[in-house]
């Protein structure tokens, strides 16, 4: 079967992911947010027994910068790999898009040009002379709505006709690339705005809706409040819907756990060896699925729908005020929002700033965000110590908590941009694109489904090891105590200048591999539980607690170092990958743990002078 | 009728809402030419729409989008206002 590959280039946020899904039937992670395509992605898809090759470019605004996304788009289409390279341009804005590709036929024929959003477009009473556009250039011109699947057979249509030399493409040369770099881009330019006063025959209205959103969110008094208000719903959604889905995958993991230890029961296993698997491995990863999956599975689809709906740059903007006094970049404030998700998708996230130095102060300040996994440990603590049950001041003492958090990312990315990444302020310059319908029915399978293998994943690396590990701390002797009881004892007077005691500082050592085990951690090391799964009786367990000396200046101390202290295994993988340093690495987890100590013992010295 | 003002200002002075036209860009070469791909090119018409808690960041329509800078860019882009004729 003969073989073609296929380039799709285009400038950010005009739908070349979606295209790109609609052709390979991939799941490329698309969002109404320029620059979510940091990397070149590749896929394949079969027309007339002829095998195409797709490689999806990132956004690029022109082939002429010196960013790596530019360099790497101009690079490919340079380096002849392509047979076709299709330009996406968004119909909505061509006067924009066309100028890239007026750049891409300067220096190769074989191009087709994508008019994508043709439907909005057309809503807006916009009207493109696609015919006299494709005399013009010299190319085909293919309308498209790629969310609907509309015109992507035509694109495959062409391209195979290109492949096949049905079709003759000579786009006419305009000879810019060859001018000095200034010259050169003001041409191009130039070229692009006469091309677009002849073939664009209505210039549209902007959305009225659009429009009146836009005065709300992007203005100086409501947009933070209303940025707030977004925030606080998505957190409130999460916490209340998750409730009853966790009890469900909790009853279900239980009568899965009950038969998996009769099985293990018939087999002719140890009792030792059964303990270890059921009440070590099997509890351990039963809890951290049946914790952490529902509100990652209700969190993120609602933090798609708003990258969908074109929230998230607004967001950014709204509170780029804020970063920019901490020399931080806008962009920080949609990846420090992820965070409190997930830090290790939020450090991903981190790509979509341009910036090195403002990446890496986003990527190192993130874990001081509590993410899912810390959150139950926050709110059990503030609500049985701080709060006393009372609702209200829970509620407010767990706000004052994120605003600390936030407090702190300020600090730390301030005092980072002063020493070690001492630097320039890179320009912010950021699109705020149109909003658009969100894709629900793709949000919610594409979501749930990548978090739960998310987190599947997580509990078959992180908590199944760490269940083990756990297990056998507590059921290895030293003398007359365990292991951990051990190790608890040794840290002891270090802890208690903190604030903490020793076992609370194992257990954050135990829980590396998964924060949401620090609690059960505890409850374990204090003899309440066998297996962590049984920590489900609260007074229970608070009572146990306060038997063993805790105050509420512990408790104080001990949310303090929850969030103050170095990232999961996760993270910190996700951070070296990103990084691609062990320094920064390195720096990642012990700057926040540094932070913790210095918080935790000023907390201490305070609160036990009241 | 609209007339252009010879006097140059910087981007940044522009009220909100009021259309000015761009003249040059006071940057270096590359920050130049990135703004020129975003529309900010000489004698492009801008108008600056809102603007940011803390006036930080402001949002441009230029060229059928907004698109938001913070200070120090706006501040070096110069334009020349465009008023409107009473008479």
């Amino acid at each position: 079967m003969k073989e073609y590959t296929v380039a799709l280039a285009g400038n950010p946020n005009t739908g070349k992911s979606t295209v790109f899904n609609a052709l390979t039937g991939l799941n490329q992670h698309t969002g109404n947010w320029s620059g979510k395509t940091v990397e070149k992605a590749v896929g394949k898809y079969t027309f007339e027994d002829t095998k195409f090759l797709v490689a999806d470019l990132p956004g690029v605004y022109s082939l002429y910068s010196d960013s790596a996304e530019e360099k790497c788009a101009k690079d490919y289409i340079v380096s002849n790999e392509a047979d076709v390279v299709v330009v996406i341009a968004d119909a909505t804005c061509l006067e924009r898009n066309l100028n890239l590709c007026i750049q891409i036929t300067d220096i190769f024929d074989n191009v087709v040009l994508c008019l994508n959003i043709i439907d909005e477009a057309k809503k807006k009473g916009i009207i493109i002379d696609v015919r006299l556009l494709s005399e013009t250039l010299g190319i085909p011109v293919i309308c498209t709505s790629a969310r609907d699947g509309k015109g992507i057979r035509d694109i495959k249509k062409t391209v195979f006709d290109i492949c096949e030399k049905n079709i003759d493409v000579k786009p006419k040369k305009l000879g810019f690339k060859d001018f000095e770099n200034e010259e050169r881009s003001r041409n191009y330019i130039k070229k692009t705005e006469e091309i677009c006063s002849d073939v664009i025959k209505n210039k549209g209205k902007a959305s009225f809706l659009a429009e009146k959103a836009d005065k709300v969110l992007l203005s100086k008094k409501f947009g933070i409040p209303t940025v707030i208000i977004m925030i606080c719903l998505l957190f409130i959604i999460t916490a209340r819907v998750s409730n009853y889905p966790c009890d469900i995958i909790s009853s279900f993991l239980s009568y899965i756990g009950e038969r998996f230890e009769y099985f293990l029961n018939t087999t002719p296993l140890s009792p030792q060896v059964i303990s270890l698997i059921y009440d070590g491995i099997f509890t351990t990863t039963a809890f951290v699925v049946s914790v952490m999956l529902p509100p990652m599975a209700i969190f993120f689809p609602l933090f798609t729908f708003l990258e969908d709906c074109g929230f998230l740059p607004r967001i950014a903007f709204c509170l780029d005020g804020i970063f920019s006094k901490a020399d931080a970049h806008g962009k920080q404030a949609v990846t420090s929002m992820m965070a409190f998700g997930c830090n290790a998708a939020a450090i991903t996230n981190c790509r979509i700033i341009e910036s090195k130095r403002e990446r890496l102060i986003a990527i190192v300040t993130n874990n001081f965000i509590p993410c899912n996994g810390r959150f139950p440990l926050i709110i059990v603590l503030t609500s049985s110590f701080i709060a006393n049950g009372n609702l209200f001041i829970m509620s407010a003492a767990i706000i004052a908590f994120i605003v600390m958090a936030i407090g702190i990312t300020f600090l730390v990315s301030k005092i980072l941009s002063m020493t070690i990444l001492k630097g320039m302020r890179s320009s912010f310059v950021l699109e705020l694109p149109p909003y658009r319908r969100p894709q629900i029915g793709k949000i919610l399978v594409r979501s749930i489904l990548d978090r739960t293998i998310f987190v599947l994943g997580r509990a078959i690396t992180a908590a199944a090891p760490a269940g083990a590990l756990i297990w056998l701390l507590q059921n290895i002797y030293v003398g007359d105590i365990s292991v951990i009881n051990a190790i608890s004892e040794f840290l002891d007077p270090f802890a208690k200048v903190f604030g903490l005691n020793g076992i609370i500082l194992a257990a954050f050592f135990v829980a590396f591999p998964a924060n949401e085990m620090v609690l059960p951690v505890v409850y374990m090391c204090l003899g309440g539980a066998y297996a962590v799964s049984d920590i489900g009786n609260m007074a229970s367990f608070m009572t146990l607690l306060c038997e063993n000396g805790w105050t509420y200046v512990t408790a104080f101390c001990t949310i303090l170092f929850s969030m103050n202290h170095f990232p999961c295994a996760t993270a910190l993988l996700t951070i070296k990958k990103e990084t691609e340093s062990l320094f920064w690495t390195f720096m990642a987890f012990i700057i926040p743990l540094f932070t913790g100590f210095i918080v935790c013992f000023t907390a201490n010295f305070l609160l036990n002078l009241i | 009728m609209a007339y252009e003002d010879l006097k140059c200002i910087s981007l940044e002075d522009v009220p909100l809402n009021c259309k000015c036209r761009v003249n040059f860009i006071d940057m270096d070469f590359e920050s130049r030419i990135r703004l020129y791909d975003l529309g900010f090119v000489p004698e492009s018409v801008i108008v600056p729409k809102y603007t940011s808690f803390l006036d930080s960041t402001k949002a441009y329509y230029v060229k059928g989008t907004l698109i938001a800078l913070r200070k120090e860019t706006g501040s070096k882009i110069k334009v020349n206002l465009l008023k409107e004729d009473k008479a």
